[in-house]
Parts: structure tokens; C-alpha cells; sequence
């Protein structure tokens, strides 16, 4: 039986835990309830004939008054960094975060998620924007947790990363 | 010092209300104020006790003014905080643990919600009558049945052991209390992980200070730290401190035996299956002590309990005994089988087959001493060929008199004894009809000659005449007795006739006379004696015995009444 952790790392509101709500428990509220500390969920998949147990550490947002505890991040075997399309200054948050992200865990498998994509009109991360994080060899997935776009071949792409790892 | 001498010179200089009153104008202060003043002044104790109470007042005011801002005074508080934490970080942790606790309370208290829900499922799946009870009260007091189990039986108890990669909070090994049953060990091994880093990042605490006790309600977690995974025990009660060195031992072992699995872990926690036999030595728990008391009234007690205690099991096994006798004894009994018997609700019940011609059960139930409220029968109904049973059911079918005897071997009916031909010759017809029987042997039976003498049936037919006023075979009173008598006697020909093997035949004679329409006389007098011979065969007569006659008068040697009914028995 293999277990591995995975945390949610992002700014405030970009919608972690929408995303760890919808994978885990197919539910989804437009209710914001900000996370304090870190909320642990489970998932159980099957990867490649593989039994996987997932451990999923959705830690609150940083923002100005909280910063993300680096400790949270210890142990993982992935993360994601989760950007709010919306709202560009999320990005910016998300590579300071990756940086301090890729220190703690010894450069395991991330996974950039710009999510609300179901309102792309919206949007303040352009395709530009989106072109020059891949060719930092990053990895980005588009998710809605709203409209269940994406979410699990996330979290099964990134698995499949930490497994082959 | 010096302060004080020269304030003992100036006083003794000065000395007298002349000067005294002119220091006041100059000053506006008197004496006492004035000594109060100096004091302050030569004292710094004295004055910082007296500054301190309106010191914050002003910082208030100027803040209030604008003149120092919170930023500016923000750097300063912070350094103090900082100063503190490395002089002595317990003491921030002290003063910090009541605002963090709760938070910390209510992020486990979820999942130990969860995990008692859990126990409170598996317990309630596995009921045992000790559980029922317990759950009962659990009821009544509001209590859930989990938490009543943990507070009742046991003075400390250690539930749940988990063992926890220290580095990822992923859950290595889980083991529960055998009652228990498993839960969602894998979170609760996260949160407590995420609880340490928490309480760790919090106190900013290094090296040896690691959390080692949690609490969430009545509930408490021991965690013994190693340097790669954590024990963490979730322990009920007062555990004795003999629990922290079982633990470390633990600890330690699976250390000790799983440096290899430490060293490349990577998520697979199936080589940690091992260390279950640490583990489970943690898992301890000690019973509550009954209370002590008076010994009299607790060896009182202990009669009165077994005294009550012992009768209800010599009752219970009195009556048990008293059941498997009634139940022995039923089975025993010809035409019934038992093919069932066990207790439900209190109430024996016993299920069987029973025969029609079978004992009534209900009159042997009673006799043993049991009812309709502590037993019941139940019986499907079935034919026995049982020996008993045959011979009852050929009984009750033949109605044999007395002097016969009845037996039953093989599916051979055997009839011995002495009885009339009549109803010997009734059984050979009707034998057949009792189930279970194939063959009749009368071989022990011999005909007992009960028939009057065949003249004296012949007088007793042949005497009686029956005349009619009309054409008609109306009868009054004193005829219609005449006519029962005559019935008998006819029967008796009948059953002569059987025994004898022989063929006597009763004719009814119709008197008539050939006078006017000879014809028509011979078919109303045909039609009397066929209207005599119904009225015998109402009453039981075989009519095979009859046969109708008209006879004129005119041939006669002595003429009889005309419509007249005379009888003579013949032989055919
Ligand atoms: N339209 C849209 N809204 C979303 C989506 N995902 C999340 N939201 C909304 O965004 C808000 C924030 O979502 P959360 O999941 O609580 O965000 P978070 O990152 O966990 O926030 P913190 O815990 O405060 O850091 C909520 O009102 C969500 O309903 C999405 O895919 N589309
Ligand atoms: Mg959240």
C-alpha cells in the first residue's frame, strides 16, 4: 500500500479547497470559507494497477497577514501551486510560493492549476502569461472546480509524477 | 544621604511657622507635599511605582494625538516578544497554549468525532448483551455509547495506536483495541502530524520540546517522538507513567528494526506491518476496581447476590430440566415426532407432527407445569402407521363391540374374538378404510349366534296387517307402531339372510278383487304394495329383501279386506 502526501499551496481564495472538496467529495459551494491551519483529506485511487492513498493538505492561503508555514510542505511528494485565473497578483504569489515550495521539498513534482476557468472572460492571466510559465518547464493544468473541468486528471497526472519519481 | 542631612539642617534651620507659611506662597505646596516630592525624586523605585500608573494613559493620549503611531511602537513589542521567546519559550507557550488550544481542540476534535462515530459503529454492529446494556444507558444519559464505554469499564485504556512517519505525517502502521475496530486511522495520523508542525512553528521551539501530549476532551494522545516516525496513543483515563517507557520502548524498536524501510521510504507502508507486535504492547488498559467498602455489608452483598444469583439459575435449570423431560417424554408417545425444539423470547417451543388419533400434548404440558406463557406447541397434523396409532384410528372407524380385540402387525389388521355377523360383516367391508391397513385377519374372530330363530322373524313379519280406508298408505298412530315392529323384524330377515348365506325374500301382499275392472283393481293394489315397500325402505329395510304381490280375493279360499297389507316370508 502506498501513501503519499500532497499539499495545496496558493494564494487566498484561488480556490484550494473548492478543488480538494470536488475531488474527494464530488461537492462544490460558492460559499467562501476561508481555511485556518490545514484541513486533511483522503482519496484512495488506483493508478496503473497501483493502490495509492492520497493524503491531501489543503493549507490556508498566504496573504498578507499569513504567511504559508513552510512545514506544511515538508514530507509531500507533490504539490500544487493553485492560481486563481481572475486574479493576476495570484500568480505572483504562486512563484514566490513555488520557491519556497521547491526548497522545502527537495524539488518533488508540482503542478501549476489556474483555476476558475469557467470564467475565462474574466480573466487577467492571458495566454502569454500562461506560455511563459510552461517554458519554465512547468507543468499547467486549466481547472474549473466549479464545473468539475480538469480537477481529477489533475490530481492523477500529479499522482502518476510522484509515482514515477 | 547626604539628601536627608541637609534636609534635617534645613528643617532645623527653619524651624517655626514664619517660614513655613512663606514657602507655601512661594510654592503653593505645604510641607507634607513637598517631603512627598523629594522622596520621589531621590528614589527611582518610588518613582517608577508612580509613573507606571499614568505612563499607559499618556502613550494612549499621544497615540490619540497622533504623535507616536502603532508602527512605531510595533518594532519595540516585537523585539520584546523575540527576547522573551529566546529566554524561555515555555513561558510563551503557557501564556499562548489558552488561545491556541482551542483552535487546535476543534481541528482534531472533527476527526476524533469521526473516529468515534466509527467506534460507535462497529460496536453497535457487534452487539453483545453486555454492549446492549451499555448502550441503554448510554441512551438515558445522553451520553454517546462509545464515550459511556470508554468512561465506564476501565481506569485508563489506550484505544488506538498509530504509528506516524514523522517527515510526512503519513500514517505507517495503525493498531486498535480489538473492540474497536479500524478508522480513518490515515487522517487522524495527518492531523496530528499537522497539530506538532503547528505547535512546533508556533513556539518557535527547537530541539527537545516536542509535543508529547494532546488533549480533546476526555480524551488525551501520548506522542513519543523517534527520529523518523512518532507514536502517538489515543488513551482514555489516567494512564500510569509506566505507559511513556512502553511506549519509548516501542518507539525505539521499530527504529531499531526498520532502519532500512526508514531510510528509502517513499509511501509504502507494507514493510511496516511489522512493527504491529510494538505497537500493540501499548496498547494497554486497566479495569476499574470494584469500590471499596464495609466488608460485612460487601460479603452480605456477595450471599445476598449469589443467593439470588443461585436460585435463578436453579430455577432456570429446574425448569430447562423439567422442559427436556416434558419434551422426552412426548417424543416417546406413539403417533407423535419432535422435529424441533429451542427457546425464543423466553418460551420454549416445541415443533413436531402429530397424529389425530395422537395423546392431547396440551393435558401433558400442564401436567409438567408449563403453559401457554412459557411454552408452545406446535404440530403439523400427519398419519401415523404406528402400531398404537393404526389400532386407535381402526377403532374409532369400526366401532367394534365388546368382546372384539383389535391389533395391528405388518399392515395386517387382526381381529380376535367373538362378535355378531353383522358387524363382522361390516369390518370385512370397511377394513380397507383404515389407513395403514392392507390385509384382514379374522381368523381369532368367531360369529356369535345373537339371531333369534328364523320362525320366530317369520311370525313376527307375518302376523302384521296393514288395511287402508282409501286408496291410499296413510297410517295412524297405533299402525305406524305396528309398522316399527315390523321394520325390526325385517331387518333381522336381512341379517339372517348374511350370517346364513341365505336368500329369504319378504313379499307384500296387496288384497284386491276382480270385480268391476280387474285390471285397474291389480294396478291400484301394485301400486300399495310398492308404496308399503318404499315406506320399509325409509326406515332401513333393504328393498332387495321385498318384492311387491297382489293377491285377489276371488283365489283366495279365505277373502281378506280388500285394500289390505299382509306379509309372508318365502325363501327364494
Ligand atoms: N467560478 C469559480 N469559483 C470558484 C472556483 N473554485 C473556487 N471558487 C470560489 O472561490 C472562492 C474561494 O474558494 P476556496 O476553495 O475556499 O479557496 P481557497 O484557496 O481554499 O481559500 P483559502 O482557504 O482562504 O486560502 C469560493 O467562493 C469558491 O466558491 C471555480 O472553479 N470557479
Ligand atoms: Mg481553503
Amino acid at each position: 500500500m502506498i501513501k503519499k502526501k500532497i499539499t495545496m499551496v496558493g494564494a487566498f481564495a484561488v480556490g484550494k479547497t473548492s478543488l480538494v472538496q470536488r475531488f474527494v467529495n464530488s461537492i462544490y459551494s460558492e460559499k467562501y470559507q476561508t481555511t485556518i491551519g490545514v484541513k486533511i483529506d483522503q482519496k484512495n485511487l488506483v493508478i496503473d494497477g497501483k493502490d495509492v492513498t492520497l493524503l491531501l493538505w489543503d493549507i490556508h492561503g498566504e496573504d498578507d497577514f499569513m504567511k504559508v508555514k513552510p512545514t506544511y510542505l515538508i514530507g509531500s511528494s507533490g504539490y500544487f501551486i493553485v492560481v486563481d485565473g481572475t486574479r493576476y497578483e495570484t500568480l505572483q504569489t504562486a512563484l514566490q510560493l513555488q520557491e519556497m515550495a521547491s526548497t522545502v521539498t527537495k524539488d518533488v513534482p508540482f503542478i501549476v492549476l489556474i483555476n476558475k476557468s469557467d470564467l475565462r472572460q474574466d480573466w487577467e492571466i492571458n495566454n502569454d502569461d500562461i506560455e511563459s510559465i510552461r517554458k519554465r518547464g512547468w507543468q499547467v493544468i486549466l481547472t474549473s472546480a466549479r464545473d468539475n473541468f480538469a480537477v481529477e486528471d489533475a490530481f492523477e497526472q500529479l499522482t502518476r509524477m510522484m509515482l514515477n519519481q | 544621604m547626604e539628601g536627608d542631612q541637609r534636609s534635617q539642617g534645613f528643617e532645623q534651620m527653619h524651624d517655626g511657622g514664619k517660614l513655613n507659611e512663606l514657602r507655601k506662597i512661594l510654592t503653593g505646596l505645604d510641607k507634607e507635599e513637598l517631603e512627598r516630592l523629594h522622596r520621589l525624586m531621590s528614589d527611582p523605585h518610588e518613582f517608577a511605582i508612580e509613573i507606571s500608573e499614568f505612563l499607559p494613559f499618556s502613550i494612549r493620549k499621544l497615540i490619540e494625538n497622533g504623535e507616536i503611531s502603532k508602527e512605531e511602537l510595533l518594532p519595540f513589542f516585537e523585539e520584546v516578544i523575540q527576547t522573551s521567546i529566546q529566554k524561555n519559550p515555555q513561558k510563551l507557550a503557557d501564556i499562548l497554549f489558552p488561545v491556541m488550544g482551542p483552535a487546535i481542540r476543534k481541528a482534531v476534535a472533527e476527526d476524533l468525532k469521526k473516529l468515534i462515530d466509527s467506534l460507535n459503529q462497529t460496536l453497535e454492529s457487534g452487539l453483545s448483551p453486555r454492549h446492549l446494556k451499555m448502550r441503554l444507558s448510554a441512551r438515558v444519559t445522553g451520553k454517546s455509547y462509545a464515550e459511556m464505554l470508554l468512561s465506564q469499564a476501565y481506569v485508563y485504556q489506550v484505544k488506538q495506536v498509530f504509528l506516524i512517519h514523522r517527515n510526512t505525517g503519513l500514517l505507517l502502521h495503525h493498531e486498535t483495541d480489538s473492540e474497536t475496530g479500524a478508522c480513518a486511522g490515515d487522517m487522524v495520523a495527518s492531523m496530528l502530524s499537522a497539530i506538532g508542525d503547528f505547535v512546533k512553528d508556533s513556539f518557535q521551539s527547537g530541539t527537545n520540546d516536542a509535543l508529547d501530549t494532546i488533549h480533546v476532551g476526555e480524551l488525551n494522545i501520548w506522542i513519543e517522538q523517534g527520529p523518523h516516525a512518532v507514536i502517538a496513543a489515543i488513551v482514555e483515563g489516567n494512564p500510569p507513567h509506566e505507559l511513556r517507557t512502553v511506549m519509548k520502548e516501542a518507539i525505539e524498536a521499530v527504529h531499531f528494526n526498520h532502519v532500512y524501510d526508514f531510510e528509502k521510504f517513499n509511501g509504502d507502508v507494507s514493510a511496516f506491518a511489522l512493527s504491529g507486535k510494538f505497537l500493540q504492547r501499548c496498547l494497554q488498559k486497566q479495569k476499574k476496581e470494584q469500590q471499596k467498602s464495609n466488608p460485612v455489608f460487601a460479603i452480605a452483598l456477595l450471599v445476598l447476590v449469589l443467593g439470588v444469583a443461585g436460585f435463578f439459575i436453579y430455577r432456570n435449570l429446574e425448569t430447562r430440566h423439567r422442559w427436556n423431560k416434558f419434551v422426552t417424554h412426548v417424543d416417546e408417545k406413539q403417533g407423535i415426532h419432535i422435529t424441533g425444539n429451542n427457546m425464543s423470547g423466553g418460551v420454549f417451543v416445541l415443533n413436531g407432527l402429530r397424529d389425530a388419533e395422537a395423546l392431547n400434548t396440551d393435558s401433558m404440558l400442564h401436567s409438567f407445569g408449563f403453559d401457554s406463557s412459557n411454552a408452545r406447541l406446535i404440530f403439523t397434523p400427519f398419519i401415523s402407521l404406528e402400531q398404537e396409532m393404526v389400532v386407535k384410528r381402526a377403532i374409532r372407524l369400526l366401532e367394534p363391540p365388546q368382546g372384539v380385540l383389535i391389533s395391528f402387525k405388518e399392515g395386517v389388521l387382526i381381529v380376535s374374538g367373538e362378535a355378531d355377523a353383522v358387524w363382522i360383516n361390516r369390518l370385512k367391508l370397511d377394513y380397507v378404510r383404515v389407513v395403514g391397513v392392507n390385509k384382514l385377519d379374522v381368523a381369532a374372530l368367531t360369529i356369535m349366534n345373537n339371531l333369534p330363530d328364523l320362525n320366530m322373524i317369520i311370525q313376527a313379519i307375518e302376523k302384521h296387517r296393514f288395511s287402508f280406508d282409501i286408496n291410499d298408505v296413510e297410517m295412524d298412530a297405533v299402525q305406524k307402531k305396528k309398522f316399527d315392529s315390523l321394520t325390526m323384524a325385517a331387518v333381522q330377515i336381512g341379517n339372517f339372510n348374511i350370517v346364513n348365506h341365505r336368500n329369504m325374500l319378504i313379499h307384500v301382499r296387496s288384497y284386491s278383487s276382480k270385480a268391476v275392472n280387474k285390471q285397474a283393481n291389480e294396478k291400484v293394489a301394485l301400486e300399495r304394495a310398492r308404496a308399503f315397500i318404499k315406506l320399509l325402505g325409509q326406515a332401513g329395510v333393504s328393498e332387495s329383501l321385498l318384492k311387491a304381490e297382489v293377491v285377489f280375493n276371488e283365489d283366495l279360499p279365505v277373502p281378506q279386506p280388500v285394500r289390505s297389507v299382509s306379509f309372508n316370508v318365502f325363501e327364494e
